[in-house]
């Protein structure tokens, strides 16, 4: 009996066993090119997601006491009411990038919900939870290091200005005093579900169809960098989303994109709030001392050559050519 | 695709004029808040009058070979078509800068001068408004790119919208025959 791939539980066999037919989605009986409708959904997932956050704004303001619409014109107005701008980013990535991604991912499966969503929860999982978890932490100055080099690069002022003007209302709230468990449920664990169910298990799943993994990896990688909308951040965004795709696609599941996710926002919120003084907490960072980024790239490269050695069991070799 | 570009270059001539149309209506105009409305809906004129394309496209391939094109299909074909009007009517654009090199500077004054005389906004507003517009310099080459960018977002996505109806319904009429 011919064995089945780690791969193909993984994604879907693409032939069906009994038939030995290929096992076409609808929308590839509908003739959508998987580029399509993975490209497409997550543009239509980011319009929708901002009019959800500016619908949910807009009546949070009409509701809320001593807050009005003109807050939304006066520059910084917004600064006042960021329980409402927090509600309208969590509600956007919710439904946008959660609930309304699920009839996308039902269109395009080819047999189970687990192609997209791989869930898998064996010991090999934990595993590769923990150590993603402490690439994450070890590696907060390496982060700190590019975002530096990235602030090298120039940018047009007005952009810049923006930037700084977001950049200050949200350290302004996070440096106030918040409750740590909504900051943590708006900031870490609603983007880290929501965002890694559109990036790391639709976009990344359906393109990995096609293309070699590594392909996918960096173009969803380098999507999840601008999708943040923050140009001066944009590489080292680009490189978490890198690394989440890699782990993602090296474990056969979701969860330690999404644990190491949730870590790596709850850190930063976790940071701000209890050290706000540290280097590390400042979002538009000077050079780090090069001993720190220097042992921190050190750190980070032992945990991913460890991380590299360890073979999940059954696996083969071409976990990384395309799937069909 | 050389339908697909026929299409395209004829609707991108039709975008491009309506533009051109429109920034003239716009500069001679006195400055009213009106006209900050008249370039937004036009624009969106414009896009849907570009969406032809795509239906048209679909409706040439399937008439030319017979073959029944599935939705998806029909909606890489808009897309692509959309793609070469934005990409086509940017270029026209850039090269009307040889021909009148004051148009898109006259046409920011113009935009400028309606921002200025729009009542109940308060300064602090028209002047972010105002400093965001000269940031956007449309003479720059990034000011150009990123029109064409939402150019090819806009265009892409009407026609491909098109390009699905367009499939849905000639491939059926070419059944039904």
């Amino acid at each position: 009996m011919e064995e089945t791939r780690p791969e193909e539980e993984f994604l879907g066999s693409s032939v069906d066993p009994v038939l030995e037919e290929p096992v076409l989605s609808k929308a590839e009986r509908a003739g959508f090119p998987d580029w399509l409708v993975a490209y497409g959904w997550i543009l239509v997932a980011f319009v929708a997601f901002q009019v959800i956050a500016a619908i949910v704004v807009v009546i949070g303001l009409f509701t809320k006491p001593g807050a009005d619409l003109s807050t939304l014109t006066s520059p910084g107005g917004l600064a006042d009411h960021f329980d409402i701008l927090f509600l309208g980013n969590s509600m956007g990535q919710i439904l946008a990038f959660g609930v309304l991604t699920l009839p996308v991912i039902y269109f395009v499966k080819r047999r189970s919900w687990s192609e997209m969503l791989p869930l898998n929860r064996d010991p090999f999982v934990w595993k590769f939870t923990a150590l993603a978890s402490l690439v994450i932490l070890l590696g907060a100055p390496t982060v700190w290091f590019i975002a530096w080099l990235n602030t090298l690069i120039p940018l047009p002022a007005a952009l810049v200005e923006i930037e700084r003007q977001q950049t200050e209302m949200i350290e302004g709230f996070l440096k106030s005093d918040f409750n740590v468990i909504i900051a943590l449920f708006h900031v870490a664990m609603v983007p880290a579900i929501c965002e890694e169910i559109l990036y790391r298990g639709f976009a990344l799943n359906l393109l990995r169809r096609t293309k070699a993994a590594w392909t996918a990896i960096l173009i969803t990688g380098i999507i999840f960098g601008f999708y943040h909308l923050r140009l001066s951040q944009v590489i080292p965004l680009a490189m978490i989303g890198i690394f989440l795709g890699w782990i993602t696609v090296r474990s056969g599941s979701l969860i330690p994109a999404i644990v190491a996710h949730f870590v790596n926002n709850a850190f930063s919120v976790l940071l701000v709030k209890f050290m706000p003084d540290s280097p590390l907490a400042d979002s538009s960072p000077e050079m780090p001392p090069l001993w720190l980024a220097a042992g921190s790239i050190v750190l980070v490269y032992v945990v991913l050559s460890y991380m590299k050695r360890q073979t999940k069991p059954g696996e083969v070799s071409d976990v990384w050519a395309p799937s069909q | 695709m050389p339908i697909a570009f026929r299409f395209a270059m004829i609707f991108a001539i039709v975008a491009f004029v309506g533009n051109l149309i429109v920034n003239y209506m716009v500069i001679s105009m006195e400055p009213s808040m009106t006209m900050m409305f008249i370039p937004s809906v036009a624009g969106g004129v414009i896009c849907l009058v570009a969406a032809i394309a795509g239906l048209l496209v679909v409706r040439s391939y399937i008439k030319t070979t017979g073959l029944r094109v599935p939705v998806g299909k029909g909606a890489v074909i808009g897309l692509v078509t959309g793609v070469l009007i934005a990409v086509v009517s940017s270029v026209l654009g850039i090269l009307w800068d040889f021909v009148d090199p004051n148009m898109a500077k006259n046409m920011m004054n113009a935009m400028m001068g309606a921002m200025d005389s729009m009542p109940g906004m308060d300064e602090a507003s028209r002047q972010a408004a105002m400093d965001q517009m000269m940031a956007n310099d449309p003479t720059k080459f990034s000011t150009r790119l990123m029109a064409m960018g939402i150019g090819v977002l806009m265009f892409g996505v009407v026609n491909l919208i098109s390009g699905m109806i367009g499939a849905a319904v000639f491939s059926k009429k070419e059944e039904a025959l």
